[in-house]
């Protein structure tokens, strides 16, 4: 057979599990929890654990690429296995990452995820992030969720009731204008609304830290590093107060504005290099003198 | 066709970018934007719309980056996870930086190679780098046997093929035989309990796209060493 034209065909994706109501991809909820779900696929699981002991387990430095099988680590058979961000269950006994990254587990939750460095945030219950107050309507403010140093169109807008606060009635509520920083929990959170903001501990009925963060400066980061070993350092040097939000944005107050501004540099410059706690202890040493 | 060079987060506002340099000359910069704000017209209530965007090196995009756009959105449609963003549009922009035109060929040679294999890798790693939810890993690859140019893109972990754009004069065996050699070269190793599968000295495109994200994943993670 001789041809002399172009063909194109393409064939049908790997198996996966497509559902609209309940997702199974872990990736839009903090954690899976299997047992809530289904009770006897946790049980099956752990099974599946057992007989996979014996096989190659995958050490912290094996980089898995998306669609990589993972190989479950003994974990522990008394809580149910709990899956985070990176992994996808596809029932009844398949893992597979989702994106790239070194697999990390937590022997006494039972958790297994992917951790990485994003520019782009995606919403999760009870993460606290730093937004902005674009409006005001009848009963909510209406808020943008930036994601690190990201252009303005690619926000995501959220609602934060005007009764979300601390104290807060119908006549009494705080006033934010346009343009208002503010520091809020996430309460509700789904791949198919526009998540909801809290400014209030639910269980005590105050602020706990949440509210409207007034001077200061904003900087943008990456999301999905922890920021609290480096800044502990950055204390240790300088007067200032903070708050870090998972949504990449970290707002700092400092005793001045040459404090502001130096706590501001050194949190960008180590995003950029994406330096380690003893790279950062080396850069505060060398620079507290501009302080 | 083998990738000479790729680097990952290159750009500093775009999610996720990548840029690929093949050995057939061709250089270019994949980013990805998303998911983020959608169209209107493009909403869609399950899913997210995923758009494709070619610019050439100079001038603006004409019928051949349309072709080839559609082609990128065939065969990344079923390798991103759509239905983890409803409502929102995922973009891939390709901008060509350098591209030895086509020439018209006689007809006892194959037809030039294309942008197509090397905007798909360059797409999956701005992907990967954006960490986009994707249901695999693909490694596009070109292979010409006599007079036919093939541009095979398979899985890279279980060698099944995703897509195939062939050009020219081939026999039926001719076809077989490339989609053999480029599972071979899309494949990476795979390290089954001890056993190690060689897939070919030195590895195919595969294995350069793997050790490009390992690069990536350790230059990202580098903060949690060291503590």
């Amino acid at each position: 057979m001789t041809a002399d034209y172009t063909t194109s065909f393409r064939l049908s994706p790997p198996t996966s599990i497509h559902t609209t109501s309940e997702p199974t991809l872990a990736h839009h909820l903090p954690f899976l929890t299997l047992r809530n779900s289904a009770p006897s696929l946790s049980t099956r699981l752990q099974k599946i654990l057992y007989l996979l002991k014996p096989l190659h387990h995958p050490t912290m430095s094996t980089v898995l690429l998306p669609g990589s099988p993972v190989s479950l680590p003994p974990t522990n058979t008394s809580v149910p296995l709990r899956l985070g961000p990176g992994l996808t269950h596809t029932p009844p006994s398949t893992i597979t990452a989702h994106h790239a990254g070194t697999l990390t587990s937590d022997t006494r939750k039972n958790a297994l995820w992917i951790p990485n460095l994003t520019r782009r945030y995606t919403p999760l219950q009870n993460d606290r992030v730093i937004c902005t107050i674009l409006r005001s309507s009848g009963e909510a403010y209406i808020v943008a969720i930036p994601s690190s140093n990201a252009p303005a169109p690619t926000t995501i807008t959220a609602t934060l009731p005007h009764l979300a606060f601390p104290g807060a009635t119908k006549k009494t509520r705080p006033q934010l204008s346009a343009g208002a920083t503010v520091y809020a929990r996430i309460s509700l959170a789904n791949k198919h609304y526009d998540p909801e903001l809290e400014c209030v501990d639910e269980a005590t009925g105050k602020a706990g830290g949440l509210g409207e963060l007034k001077g200061g400066m904003v900087v943008g980061v990456r999301c999905g590093r922890d920021w609290g070993p480096v800044l502990r350092e950055l204390g240790k040097v300088a007067e200032f107060e903070v708050a870090v939000g998972k949504n990449g944005r970290i707002w700092v107050e400092g005793k001045d504005r040459r404090t502001t501004m130096w706590v501001v540099r050194r949190i960008a410059e180590c995003d950029e290099n994406t330096w380690t706690v003893e790279e950062m202890r080396k850069k505060v040493e060398a620079t507290k003198g501009d302080l | 066709m083998t990738i000479i060079s790729a680097t990952t987060t290159l750009l500093s506002r775009a999610d996720g970018s990548a840029q690929v340099t093949s050995s057939d000359g061709t250089t270019l910069i994949a980013s990805v934007s998303g998911p983020m704000e959608v169209r209107p017209r493009e909403e869609q209530p399950l899913r997210a719309y995923l758009e494709v965007l070619v610019r050439p090196v100079v001038g603006v995009a004409g019928t051949r980056e349309r072709l080839l756009e559609s082609q990128l959105v065939s065969c990344l449609t079923p390798i991103i996870r759509l239905e983890s963003y409803p409502r929102t549009c995922i973009q891939v922009n390709i901008q060509l930086l350098t591209h030895s035109r086509p020439i018209k060929t006689s007809r006892s040679s194959p037809p030039p190679p294309t942008i197509l294999s090397t905007a798909l890798n360059a797409s999956i790693l701005a992907l990967i780098d954006a960490s986009t939810a994707l249901r695999t890993t693909v490694a596009a690859t070109d292979i010409t046997i006599n007079k036919g140019r093939h541009t095979v893109v398979v899985d890279v972990f279980s060698g099944q093929l995703v897509f195939v754009d062939s050009e020219g004069e081939f026999t039926h065996e001719e076809l077989e035989e490339a989609l053999e050699r480029g599972k071979k070269e899309g494949m990476v190793r795979v390290d089954d309990g001890g056993d190690v599968m060689v897939v070919d000295e030195g590895g195919g495109v595969g294995e350069e796209i793997r050790r490009v994200v390992e690069e990536k994943v350790q230059r990202d993670l580098r903060w949690k060493d060291g503590k």
